[in-house]
């Protein structure tokens, strides 16, 4: 038995002691985890306590522990509103048809990158794909307006007259909104993620493709067999991340694109940008905190759920 | 063993890093201890004391090096009169707000400061400011005699003088602003312009002359106070004849508001509006300055055709077409406070009396340093340019805010202005009606809910109907029903009683 093994029973008492010699063998390493940690816990964990300024009437003067409790007052604002149903709504869907969408659209454009087979091309085709996620939102909502502007829009001056159909009134039409919205929001978002799922296919073994093709399996049966299994593990912990932010959105996705058009509003509004407009004027902390609580309460009690239905399902691809 | 040496050496290295980014600020309990009262003392500068630092932060547009010789300037002369120094903390626009709040919660050292009166409400219920009430009347009567009385004291919310307004325009008629090349190649007559009604013709006329241009590139209620309505700050409930009567009511279903709504939705319909407009961003001198257009609505003051022309590179018309009210809210916009930091708010009212009495102050603030940043090209009329060779992009200093600053009239002019523009602003303000609501700033706290509720209705269909892309038949009833489901009548409610309460304490 050397000095640096040292073997103790497993019982509690000694639990502690293990710990203890462990770190006492490891300190340089623990040392350097130190200003990490240290930054971690001050920059994230100590401001989540901040949390009770939602339930509490803001004071500057008194700081955020001596101001005044004020019970769930700050949070009537949210639902007593005619539109507080309007908004939740749109929020959700909206975020369960990104999730579903961008998912989707996603593996499909991972699969056709990693298919190509000239290593330049590919390269080519990852760093295009990419493009529309590193532009401005503020650019975007002008290259749609671009397109569907009532006074010199593409669509509206070139295109649907080409078809023989109607001018639209695009920014006055609530109906089209929503798909124009996810459109956009795919376009947009679609290379960044993809990366994961390039990532995780390139990570498969070609073994499982070769064994494939040699029973017999054509392109489109080799993807649903092999591909999309071995991608469930990135799909599960990409779709519960989304769902942890299922009740907040891109706020310039909802308020640039649609160019803060009004009568718009039944569609485009969500949580942010409702209480955005609310509170722009106000500038009451205590309720806009209140609208961020509400927004990562409820994400949060949807992780944890959706976390313990999935470790119901298959274990291994519980996030914790 | 070396290697093991290193590398603890260097995680010290990192840990002593961290740390001294650590700033050990002032503690955070700002004092509450100038509540003792005023001491009704001399306004005598004592000069055998040492001089009193006074810490001023203002908006300041010019950056660079120019403003450490301004602020050099200022001390000596500040030094030279009143026996302080003044140490300048300039903020810009984007972050003015969050710097005075920084300032103010943390107990910083902060005198006398730039605030909007918007914050005035959140200010005051932190006691963040000093009631200049008593000050201004044993400290402040260079103020007083600038500004006229009403309006020294004019911002004030229960009795509780927040700040003092600059010297400007204390009410605000708006017009419409037209091209004036076009104006005279058609003949048409701005001074001839007098009601909506008659720019219909214009409209026609221009038109048929130009079938591709942009007729109107502004909606048209935009302007919070115009047709001389008081907005009692944010337009939820307003008095529509201030000088008369002191009934609050709905401004969105009155008779006018309905009219307008119709008449911009007639323009809209005979293709003078861009379809456009109730999306657009840009400002309607923007729009004039990019080329293909040919007016737009503005609200007016004395040298408005001054300020178009640079603004648009354009000259233009202008054709008045609405009076306007002087209220609290067209006074209390942006002004000076004292802040609760002050050591002594004695001296900081005596610094603030200078601040508007002092022409050296005032010009080297706005303009800079003579000689550097600008030269006398009309000394007798007070005029100024840049010096030869300079222009705005390379001048070291150049403010340029005289509606922001304290006392824009005892400062030199710029080149362009008439040299009697001052009188004509006095004369301007002395004319204009008085809202009987002067002085009164109402409180929303017990209404919150519903401001929030009632702005996000606002939001909502206020635009589309002021650029007339929505039918008002149809839009303003359903805009009247959300207003009263959001509780309009509330807050409109809550505004008559707190007016009432403080025009029975008048």
């Amino acid at each position: 038995m050397t000095k640096s093994e040292i073997t103790v029973p497993a019982t509690s008492g000694n639990r502690l002691l293990r710990q203890w010699r462990r770190v006492k063998k490891w300190w340089p390493v623990y040392l350097m985890m130190l200003p990490g940690a240290a930054y971690l816990i001050i920059n994230n964990y100590i401001p989540m306590t901040g949390i009770v300024v939602a339930f509490k009437k803001y004071n500057v003067q008194d700081g955020i522990w001596g101001s005044r409790w004020v019970g769930l007052q700050n949070f009537e604002y949210l639902f007593t509103s005619k539109d507080a149903w309007i908004m939740t709504r749109n929020t959700l869907l909206y975020n369960l048809a990104f999730l579903v969408i961008n998912n989707v659209l996603g593996i499909l454009t991972a699969i056709l990158i990693t298919e190509v087979n000239r290593k330049r091309f590919r390269h080519f085709f990852q760093s295009m794909v990419l493009v529309p996620f590193v532009l401005s939102i503020v650019i975007i909502s002008y290259i749609v307006f671009a397109f569907l502007s009532a006074d010199g829009g593409i669509l509206n001056h070139t295109i649907l007259p080409a078809l023989g159909l109607d001018e639209v009134d695009w920014y006055n039409s609530p109906r089209y909104w929503p798909f124009i919205l996810v459109i956009v929001n795919a376009w947009k978002g679609v290379g960044y993620g993809s990366m994961i799922y390039i990532a995780g296919i390139t990570g498969i073994d070609k073994g499982l493709y070769e064994a494939a093709e040699l029973d017999g399996a054509g392109k489109i049966r080799q993807i649903l067999n092999v591909t999309l299994p071995s991608l469930v593990p990135s799909i599960i912990t990409l779709c519960m991340l989304s769902i942890g932010r299922i009740f907040y959105s891109d706020f310039g996705l909802f308020y640039q694109v649609p160019m803060n058009s009004g009568t718009l509003y039944s569609v485009t509004n969500v949580i942010d940008t409702q209480v955005y407009r609310m509170l722009i004027t106000v500038g009451n902390i205590g309720m806009s905190s209140a609208s961020g609580f509400y927004q990562s309460i409820v994400g949060f009690i949807l992780v944890f759920m959706s976390n313990m239905l999935v470790r119901k399902i298959s274990a291994d691809n519980a996030l914790f | 063993m070396i290697k093991k040496w290193l590398c603890c050496a260097l995680i010290v290295v990192f840990m002593v890093a961290l740390f001294a980014g650590c700033n050990n600020s002032g503690n955070g309990n700002s004092s509450k201890g100038n509540d003792a009262g005023i001491d009704a003392g001399s306004n005598e500068i004592n000069f055998d004391e040492d001089p009193f630092k006074i810490t001023f932060m203002t908006i300041i547009t010019s950056d660079g090096a120019g403003l450490d010789d301004v602020e050099k300037a200022i001390s000596e002369a500040a030094l030279r009169d009143i026996n302080m120094t003044i140490d300048i903390v300039p903020t810009s626009f984007g972050n003015h707000n969050q710097q005075v709040q920084l300032a103010l919660s943390s107990g910083e050292p902060l005198d006398v400061l730039m605030m909007f009166g918007n914050n005035a409400p959140t200010y005051i219920d932190s006691g963040y400011l000093i009631d200049m009430g008593p000050l201004l009347d044993q400290y402040g009567q260079g103020i007083i005699e600038q500004l006229g009385e009403d309006v020294a004291y004019a911002a004030s919310m229960n009795n509780f003088v927040f700040l003092t307004t600059g010297f400007k325009e204390y009410c605000y008629p708006y017009g419409l602003n037209m091209r004036a090349d076009i104006c005279d190649e058609l003949g048409i007559d701005p001074d001839a312009v007098k009601t909506l009604d008659d720019l219909d013709a214009v409209f026609a006329t221009v038109r048929g002359a130009y079938p591709n241009m942009d007729i109107l590139v502004s909606g048209l209620m935009r302007f919070t106070t115009t047709d001389n309505i008081d907005a009692l700050t944010d337009n939820f409930g307003v008095l529509m004849d201030p000088a008369n009567n002191t009934t609050v009511t709905n401004r969105y279903g009155s008779d006018s508001y309905y009219e307008q709504a119709q008449k911009i939705r007639q323009w809209y319909n005979d293709g003078y509006v861009k379809k456009d407009m109730a999306i657009t961003t840009e400002t309607g001198e923007a729009i004039v300055m990019a080329g293909n257009a040919f007016s737009f609505f503005s609200l007016f003051k004395p040298n408005t055709a001054v300020e178009k022309k640079s603004q648009t590179g354009y000259d233009m018309y202008q054709a008045w077409l609405g009076a306007s009210t002087m209220s609290t809210g067209t006074i209390s916009g942006i002004g000076y406070a004292i802040a609760n930091n002050t050591k002594d708010p004695v001296k900081a009212m005596q610094c603030l009396n200078w601040m508007y009495t002092s022409s050296e102050f005032m010009n080297l603030i706005d303009w800079g340093i003579e000689g550097r940043d600008y030269q006398y090209i009309d000394k007798e009329n007070n005029i100024i340019d840049y010096v030869d060779g300079q222009d705005y992009q390379t001048v070291a200093y150049h403010v340029d805010l005289g509606w922001a600053l304290p006392n824009q009239s005892i400062a030199a002019l710029w080149v362009g202005n008439e040299p009697d523009v001052w009188e004509q602003y006095r004369a301007f303000n002395d004319a204009a009606t008085r809202s009987l609501a002067m002085g009164f700033t109402y409180d929303p706290t017990p209404v919150i809910n519903q401001v929030a509720n009632v702005a996000a209705v606002v939001e909502e269909y206020e635009k589309p109907i002021y650029c007339g892309t929505v039918d008002p038949e149809t839009a303003i009833p359903a805009f009247l029903e959300a207003l009263e489901n959001a509780g309009i009548n509330d807050i409109i409610a809550e505004k008559q009683r707190q007016l009432d309460e403080f025009l029975a304490s008048q």
